[in-house]
């Protein structure tokens, strides 16, 4: 028992030691590295039109939104209602949690516009 | 310590430089391409010291202090000619390098920067100068999160989607003038369908307002196809072959020439990169351009004197509709001299 306890303190230490290590060797950050002019994408002297998201833009972003606050919460309501009854009201209280929690998502969703019809 | 050893390794590393080349810089592009003290990277995020060479056309100062700011920091500085391009880009203290021989600045300038050296401060605003601009309370995005202008730059917004509605976006860009794969004082613009250009345009700066800074093309006319060479080796990314060719360059001997020709042309070698690439109305491809210019090398070593043409860039962007765009810089850079001297014409200056 005292040896497991061993093996989990001594990779604590290491990780200790390596984080302490890094953040006493490593060199201050320069902060004009950061300078907005800086971080502009290389394209030899121009400057970009688009954004950077132009090709990566999620437009499934709004379905999976609405997907996840819909449908994937029936996957918690099925099993909470088989065990329901038996839990009784500290069951009722977990799935109210849950469902503020998921209210939200869909509050956030319906001010995007993401339920209205286009 | 480590953070000591770092530097002392990387004070024998060759310089990593950025060049930012204007008209008629070919001398001091070959002298640093040949020394194997210089790497000339692809990239100002990968270089150190950023060298400014040529005769910079006035209508690309802004262009030049992008450059400059996309050095990673602590950056050094240097120009190589006179010291009108210092006071033009107001520099303040850089180093002006001989165009004969502006190495061992160059390696004093890395040296300094090893040492804790500050470096040039970046030029360009600190923070995005445009802010977020959604249609949104909040400023996020516009029609159901899909539109916006995020930092004042717009989300391509296609007016009519594909039938799958997966239609990818048309990214529009404009490369230049600095893109060590395309001619001096040339920018590309193209719209972009995946890596596949289906809009070209190859736009020549303008240079009415004039140029700042000295030009030294190289001496002999040999060098300068050989120099061409080289570049193009660079683009496709034979850094040692580039790099032997400019030394032929240099001193374009012709047993040297012989072997170069030899070198490029097998297996592995440029032929490989540049095989039916680019292949314009005339029906030649880029091997059959660098070719010519190893054939003309040879001839002007020989005491001839053939010339080459000039090509128009503006008529260039129809015949690159369709290539992909590693394809269309390898083009570019096949007719590197016939467009820059084209370009450079109302100059009355070779490149």
């Amino acid at each position: 028992m005292l040896s497991a306890f061993a093996a989990v303190v001594t990779a604590a230490a290491v990780v200790a030691a390596t984080v302490a290590g890094i953040a006493v060797l490593r060199r201050q950050p320069d902060p004009s590295s950061a300078h907005w002019s800086t971080t502009l994408p290389v394209l030899g002297g121009s400057e970009p039109q688009v954004h950077a998201w132009n090709r990566f833009h999620a437009r499934y972003y709004p379905m999976t939104l609405v997907l996840v606050a819909f449908e994937m919460e029936m996957m918690f309501m099925y099993p909470w209602a088989v065990v329901f009854a038996e839990l009784g009201v500290k069951a009722l209280v977990e799935m109210g949690v849950f469902l503020a929690l998921l209210s939200l998502g869909v509050l956030y969703a319906w001010r995007e516009g993401a339920l209205r019809w286009q | 310590m480590l953070t000591d050893l770092l530097p002392r390794l990387a004070r024998h590393a060759p310089v990593p430089v950025c060049l930012a080349r204007g008209l008629a810089a070919t001398g001091v592009t070959t002298r640093l391409r040949a020394d194997p003290d210089v790497r000339l990277v692809a990239s100002p995020r990968q270089a150190t010291v950023l060298v400014i060479a040529g005769a910079v056309p006035r209508a690309a100062r802004d262009a030049v202090l992008r450059v400059h700011d996309q050095v990673p920091a602590p950056r050094g500085v240097a120009v190589v000619g006179d010291q009108s391009l210092v006071e033009w880009l107001d520099l303040g203290d850089v180093p002006v390098l001989p165009a004969d021989d502006p190495v061992p600045g160059l390696r004093r300038l890395h040296e300094q920067l090893l040492a804790g050296a500050g470096g040039s401060p970046s030029r360009g605003p600190a923070d995005n100068p445009v802010e977020w601009s959604g249609v949104g309370p909040h400023g996020q995005g516009g029609e159901g999160m899909m539109g916006g202008k995020p930092y004042g730059r717009p989300m391509a917004m296609p007016p009519q989607e594909g039938r799958d509605g997966l239609a990818l976006d048309r990214l529009p860009l404009v490369f230049g003038p600095f893109l060590p794969a395309l001619p001096a004082a040339v920018q590309l613009e193209v719209g972009l369908q995946g890596d596949v250009l289906e809009e070209v345009r190859v736009v020549p700066l303008d240079l009415d307002a004039g140029v700042v800074g000295s030009s030294r093309p190289l001496s002999s006319a040999a060098g300068r196809y050989l120099a061409a060479v080289a570049e193009l080796c660079a683009v496709a990314g034979l850094d040692a072959l580039a790099c032997r060719a400019a030394r032929v360059a240099l001193d374009p001997a012709p047993e040297a020439l012989a072997d170069l020709r030899r070198r490029l042309r097998r297996r592995g070698g440029l032929r490989q990169a540049t095989d039916g690439v680019g292949r314009l109305p005339d029906g030649r491809d880029a091997t059959d351009r660098w070719h010519r210019w190893l054939d003309l090398a040879a001839a002007a070593a020989a005491g001839e004197h053939a010339g080459h043409d000039r090509v128009d860039p503006r008529e260039l962007g129809p015949a690159l509709v369709g290539l992909e765009l590693g394809h269309a810089l390898v083009t570019l850079s096949s007719l590197r001299l016939e467009l820059e001297d084209a370009v450079a014409a109302p100059l009355g200056a070779g490149a």
